[in-house]
């Protein structure tokens, strides 16, 4: 299987031959409006991870690729974000020890994205996650001690006051500094956004505003925050969207789920992030908006041939629903 | 369909020759290839009193948008949403005769089977094995599980960032569905029920919901449902609550857009640093969101006849995916990835529980 999968790696440099048609984004700051923030599009001559040898310009699918044997460094040619992947089989992929602790990698990471371009002053903070791992087999009396395999520290971004939390900027880092995988999306934010940001964060500020721009936001959810929101970096078709937000959290749990959490001091239900903008009127963001019944209308459903039939008004057996 | 911009075509052409090319000796060997997607998504739960969700139906299109596409590779074998998702939908019918999983979610033919909606969590009918709230400093203290509300051993000293240790017992999970014709309540108990996933049908399952596992209980939990998907995918809560977001689904398709030669297995644990972290609450000790309110993990589990065949599975690619040839013939070993949002220090290596 590995000679195989040398064979494909071959075969899609192939394809380079016709490489390169589509513009591939201008890796560094992306220009804004008056007003706006830039932004930061990566390349592969600002990162640290290695495709390898003979690697290859491919176009595909709507990302351009510098594959090589390690690995593959694509950008989306829609919204220009940036992924760095490991070859699934190759060394680079595999597991590896990261000696040094969480703060250190953050640490590392921050100075990398840094140096490679990400403007300074839009860098909220860092935070990391772990990765774990545990092998073993039936009959084991207890799971293995798991493994801690690495971190991957990841970048929050704000632009003066405000957080926006669709961008990101992460890196996985192995013990001498190089990337095994990353992923960057950084877009500009224009000024009006920032000025709607603005407009809310004042409407907030006085008592009379605030009243008259919460009409629309339910009494009962908890005070919310003012952010930038845009369309997130696995939008792959439609326009870019950006908007200030009073983002709210609202938790759904059915009542006898909560009792039971607020009995046992535990936080339950399902969160789901609800977005008003400038005007107070509640917003779905282009990724909360999918909706593929249109592309893919959905066929009558047949029963199991051993179900029983159920009458159309028949009462379903019900039991409560906890998150 | 909906068709990519920007696509190179005459890469494309390219690519299937040669893909077309160096594949039939890989199909000859390891057998025939599944490219068929199951997309099935719940957000409204009123046939079971809610509560309701908001982006479920949006995550499983935006998973399904991002791998079907014109010259993708993958084809759409079922979308099913709301109240035609069923819990019979599940079922391997030689197990019970109610099941129709070879139509719907274990279709043959499939790659990958993705679920979104609803998990239980805290309550009845699967709680999180910890309802006799035994403070512990030993697992071995841990003896005295709930048998009547389904707690059994294992037992473990469980402790996260939101909980000091006490003891938690193994413990049913499950998904939850909310069908016109659902034959089981709406619970599709993959732990103990008749569930079996990739016995001739799909080679991935993603249960994108709430406690789809609960540590440390990675392999109980699944070893029932795997009985030949190379891995399933889902979200283990170290504290709190996954959080109904829209882009699990799409982002987690992304990474096959962008290199098809990556690790599945990764790019799922890697699919929760793009969700945003401020949607859900935070960790104590820093972290949280990216998908959780609170502390929790994307977990990948994969399970084979020897731990190194459970390994190769998580070192799978998505074209390796696609080739049933690869199932696994067994589920006495396991593999289990998992990636959290917050900090662990690497010397410590307890993480979960006290030993």
């Amino acid at each position: 299987m590995i000679a195989c999968k040398n064979q494909l790696w071959i075969a899609i440099l192939l394809t380079g031959i016709c490489a390169a048609s589509d513009p591939q984004p201008k890796a560094g700051i992306i220009a804004s409006d008056a007003g706006g923030a830039v932004g930061y599009q990566h390349g592969l001559k600002q990162s640290r991870f290695v495709t390898g040898k003979e690697s290859q310009t491919v176009n595909e699918a709507g990302w351009s690729k510098q594959v090589g044997p390690e690995g593959a460094f694509a950008t989306s040619l829609h919204n220009g974000v940036a992924l760095a992947l490991p070859n699934a089989h190759a060394q680079l992929g595999r597991k590896s020890e990261y000696a040094m602790d969480p703060d250190k990698h953050n640490d590392e990471v921050l100075k990398y994205f840094v140096t490679a371009g990400i403007p300074r002053d839009q860098i909220a903070g860092v935070h990391a996650m772990t990765l774990l791992s545990s092998t073993g087999r039936r009959g084991e009396a207890r799971a293995s001690t798991p493994k801690i395999d690495g971190y991957i520290s990841v970048l929050e971004r704000k632009i003066g006051d405000y957080k926006v939390p669709d961008s990101v900027a992460w890196a996985q880092m192995d013990k001498g500094g190089n990337v095994i995988s990353e992923g960057i999306y950084w877009p500009a934010i224009p000024a009006s956004a920032l000025r709607d940001a603005k407009h809310i964060k004042d409407m907030l500020a006085t008592k009379a505003d605030k009243i008259k721009f919460l009409v629309h936001v339910p009494a009962e959810l908890a005070p919310g925050e003012v952010v930038i929101r845009h369309s997130s970096a696995a939008m792959q078709q439609g326009p870019f969207e950006v908007l200030a937000s009073y983002d709210v959290m609202e938790r759904r749990t059915s009542p006898e789920s909560a009792a039971t959490a607020s009995a046992r001091g535990v936080r339950e239900g399902s969160v789901i992030m609800r977005h008003f903008d400038s005007d107070g009127v509640e917003r779905r963001l282009p990724q909360e908006r999918r909706n593929a019944e249109k592309d893919y209308p959905s066929p009558k459903k047949t029963r199991p041939a051993a179900t029983h039939v159920q009458q159309k008004d028949a009462p379903v057996d019900s039991a409560p629903q906890q998150p | 369909m909906r068709t990519h911009k920007n696509l190179c075509n005459g890469a494309l052409v390219l690519t299937v020759i040669a893909l077309l090319i160096v594949s039939v000796p890989a199909t000859s060997a390891h057998g025939q290839r599944s490219t068929g997607i199951v997309v099935e998504s719940v957000d409204n739960y009123s046939v079971r009193n809610g509560p309701s969700l908001s982006n479920s139906i949006a995550n499983g299109d935006g998973f399904l948008n991002n791998m079907v596409f014109q010259d993708s590779g993958w084809h759409l074998n079922a979308r099913w949403t709301d109240n035609l998702v069923w819990d019979t939908d599940f079922i391997d019918a030689s197990l019970d005769p109610r099941g129709d999983d070879t139509s719907n979610f274990d279709l043959p033919g499939t790659a990958i089977s993705y679920f979104t909606g609803h998990g239980f969590c805290h309550t009845n009918p699967m709680g999180d094995g910890c309802s006799t709230q035994q403070s512990c400093s030993t697992t071995a203290a841990c003896t005295t599980p709930n048998t009547s509300i389904g707690e059994r051993f294992p037992g473990s000293c469980r402790f996260s960032p939101m909980d000091a240790p006490r003891c938690c017992y193994m413990m049913d999970r499950g998904a939850a569905t909310s069908g016109s014709n659902d034959q089981l309540s709406g619970i599709v108990d993959y732990t103990s029920g008749p569930i079996r996933w990739g016995n001739g049908g799909t080679n991935m399952a993603v249960l994108d919901i709430s406690c789809g596992i609960l540590p440390t209980f990675w392999y109980q939990a699944l070893q029932n449902a795997n009985a030949g998907v190379h891995m399933i995918a889902t979200i283990m809560v170290a504290g709190g609550d996954t959080s109904n977001v829209a882009d699990r689904g799409a982002t987690f398709a992304m990474f096959d857009q962008a290199y098809a030669l990556a690790r599945v297995s990764t790019s799922w644990l890697e699919t929760m640093v793009f969700l945003p972290a401020s949607e859900g609450g935070s960790c104590p000790g820093g972290g949280g969101g990216h998908g959780f309110n609170g502390c929790g993990c994307n977990i990948v589990v994969a399970m084979d006849t020897t731990v190194e065949g459970a390994v190769a599975h998580m070192s799978e690619d998505w074209v390796d995916l696609q080739d049933d040839g690869r199932d696994p013939r067994g589920n006495s070993f396991y593999d289990a990835l998992w990636q959290c949002n917050y900090p662990l220090n690497s010397t410590n290596q307890t993480a979960w529980e006290l030993p």
